[in-house]
């Protein structure tokens, strides 16, 4: 499967669109807003019918790529993934022909509950198995490819008898879909569970790399431990920036998107960190 | 019987025709009147962050049910009215 | 929920989900303690259960502002709490979660004092329907005006997609509009004003609430339900001796409220 006749992403920075930016953004137009090249969405919230958020999203499609990325499919869950909640997903994806599909290497969903929140697998063979086949599953439903995140997280199963970045290159070749690379969810679950931050990304494979995600997190002292909680509510951290660099010298510039879901700010300051990433992603 | 169908007709007949009327005329403005607000950010949103405060790194942990000690402090004071119970 | 005891290793995905999940919504956090790696296991699980609640609570308060004014901020959090537990989402749509919010306030014994509570909370879901339910195209009167007035009896009038209506004894629409303010209520609310009937609907992208009268709002009710314009017009004449049915014609045409029609059969 191949995604070339849906309007690619350009290897520049995107950032998270928010509702609180709908009006600047329509108003700014793509020329004064040159530094953002691109808009990523959770296509969870415009699953709705109609009303405002497809009156400002349809807007904005038509003078930028759009990538939806999904939090509420739950690709690892054990009880097979929900008929309807895809169809959701691929009623979307017929709307907005995004450039990008993408999802997590994570659960959401038990007994019929939906958690909202992106909780860690045990990486297994079981678990490998069921993730593969939900991805299988979505690509063929949606009939492209997709992108799939590597998580952060707070905990590890004692039942993991994989390493992460190994369970995520079989999820990839066993599937051939692509791989989301969140450089912040590395260094926080790197940092939360003592592991080697470039360890992890050098074993990563560049071809299967389409996009990057960068985000702020913050650090949360307790129990004479400091803790990384991935809120995405601050500035990129320099440490993150110079992971982030580390990753484009072995992977190459890819499409980079600046998520930004909590404090939100204005517009301006989500431009200048996009800013701060297209000059990295320039300075080959 | 047929000529209240007949009356009925002509009733739903000249009242659809004198409100297309004066619809299209624009001129005496309808009764009803709606109340209009706008909000771009008003539903829920879904995301794909942590919550700052979910690491308290205290006792305190959410979706415990306390005893209820909490009252009602909201603008709901001052709503009055007779059907208005005493707080138990 | 059940307690499950497994062998250490046996434990399938599905078992750890389900273990994890009576972890975030009931405290149950023993039997999956065991199978997390490392010292601090509880406060670590405890950041997905907070999160869970933070968030949920979040999407609860943008859902029902209103509801979140009228008791005040620390009030709304704990009985969001309890909703969540007792209510939590079997869909990952937030955009309309808090569906049961008017059957759960009614139950709930520490509001049971503001018994108009349920309604502001089934105003607050319905404008949410509104504000995510379909878009409509528009209509044209003029297609109207070319069908033979003896026509008219037979129409059956389609009504914006997004409409919603409900009734209440308390004056919930005042309420509302009281408390549509960052800063609170100014006024004074009497609930003896007694009922209002309110259709709730979309045009293009603002939700408009529209206060209608008993009369009105049955007719709306019967058009919306499919009845001919005849046959609605003659059960409102048999119902309401003093209803208008061109003034009530006229609301709905100049207020753009259909949005098609056909004829019976």
């Amino acid at each position: 499967m191949d995604n070339n006749h849906f309007d690619p992403i350009p290897s520049n920075a995107g950032v998270g669109l928010k509702p609180q930016h709908y009006e600047e953004i329509l108003s700014l137009g793509p020329d004064a807003n040159h530094q953002i090249g691109w808009f990523e969405v959770h296509t969870e919230n415009y699953m709705g019918a109609g009303g405002p958020p497809h009156y400002y999203l349809e807007k904005i499609r038509q003078d930028y790529p759009l990538s939806l990325h999904g939090v509420g499919l739950s690709l690892g869950t054990a009880e097979g993934l929900k008929p309807d909640h895809l169809r959701r997903i691929k009623n979307v994806v017929d709307r907005y022909q995004p450039a990008l599909v993408s999802e997590h290497i994570s659960w959401s969903i038990a007994n019929g509950v939906y958690l909202n929140d992106l909780i860690p697998l045990p990486y297994t063979a079981e678990t490998l198995q069921i993730t593969c086949e939900h991805i299988d599953h979505m690509q063929n439903f949606l009939g492209r490819q997709i992108l799939v995140e590597n998580p952060s997280s707070y905990l590890l199963f004692k039942s993991s008898n994989m390493e992460e970045p190994d369970f995520i290159n079989e999820i990839l070749s066993n599937t051939g879909c692509g791989l989301l690379l969140d450089v912040n969810n590395i260094y926080v679950s790197c940092q939360n569970h003592g592991w080697d931050a470039r360890n992890y990304i050098s074993k990563l494979k560049p071809e299967t790399v389409g996009e990057i995600h960068l985000a702020g997190h913050s650090v949360k002292e307790w129990r004479g431990q400091s803790l990384r909680i991935d809120d995405h509510g601050s500035h990129v951290c320099d440490e993150v920036w110079a992971l982030y660099e580390y990753t484009l010298s072995l992977m190459g510039p890819k499409p980079t998107l600046i998520e930004w879901d909590n404090n939100i700010p204005a517009l301006i300051t989500l431009s200048q960190e996009a800013e701060r990433a297209n000059i990295l992603l320039n300075s080959d | 019987m047929t000529k209240n169908l007949k009356s009925k007709s002509l009733l739903v007949a000249s009242a659809m025709a004198a409100a297309l009327t004066l619809s299209a005329a624009g001129a005496a403005q309808a009764k009803g009147k709606a109340e209009k607000c706008y909000g771009i950010v008003k539903a829920g949103q879904n995301d794909c962050a942590t919550a700052t405060t979910s690491c308290a790194g205290t006792a305190t942990k959410d979706g415990q049910s306390d005893s209820w000690i909490y009252v009602p402090k909201g603008t709901c004071a001052k709503i009055i009215g007779s059907s208005l119970k005493s707080g138990k | 929920m059940r307690k499950k005891v497994w062998v250490r290793g046996m434990a399938t995905l599905f078992d750890i989900q389900e273990a994890f999940l009576s972890a975030i919504l009931d405290s149950q956090n023993d039997v999956i303690a065991d199978e997390i790696l490392g010292h601090v296991v509880q406060e670590r699980l405890n950041i997905y259960r907070n999160n869970t609640f933070i968030t949920l609570r979040q999407a609860l308060s943008q859902n029902f502002p209103v509801l979140c004014r009228l008791v005040g901020q620390q009030f709304f959090d704990h009985m969001a709490g309890e909703y969540i537990q007792k209510n939590p989402p079997t869909t990952p749509l937030l955009m309309t979660y808090g569906v049961k919010m008017p059957e759960f306030l009614a139950d709930f014994e520490a509001v049971g004092s503001l018994p108009y509570l349920a309604d502001v909370a089934r105003l607050e879901h319905l404008w949410n329907m509104s504000f995510n339910g379909s878009d409509t195209a528009g209509f044209d009167l003029e297609t109207l005006n070319r069908i033979e007035p003896d026509k008219f009896e037979d129409i059956i009038f389609k009504c914006l997609p997004n409409m919603q209506l409900m009734s209440s004894i308390y004056p919930v629409l005042d309420i509302w509009l009281a408390n549509q303010a960052e800063e609170g209520a100014s006024r004074n609310i009497n609930l003896d004003k007694g009922p209002c009937h309110l259709a709730i609907f979309r045009k293009a992208q603002e939700v408009e609430i529209m206060a209608l009268d008993l009369a009105g709002y049955s007719f709306f009710g019967l058009l919306g339900a499919g009845k001919t314009l005849g046959a609605a017009a003659e059960q409102m004449a048999g119902e309401y001796p003093n209803f208008n049915l061109q003034e009530a014609l006229q609301n709905i045409l100049q207020n753009n409220l259909i949005v098609d029609f056909e004829f019976a059969e």
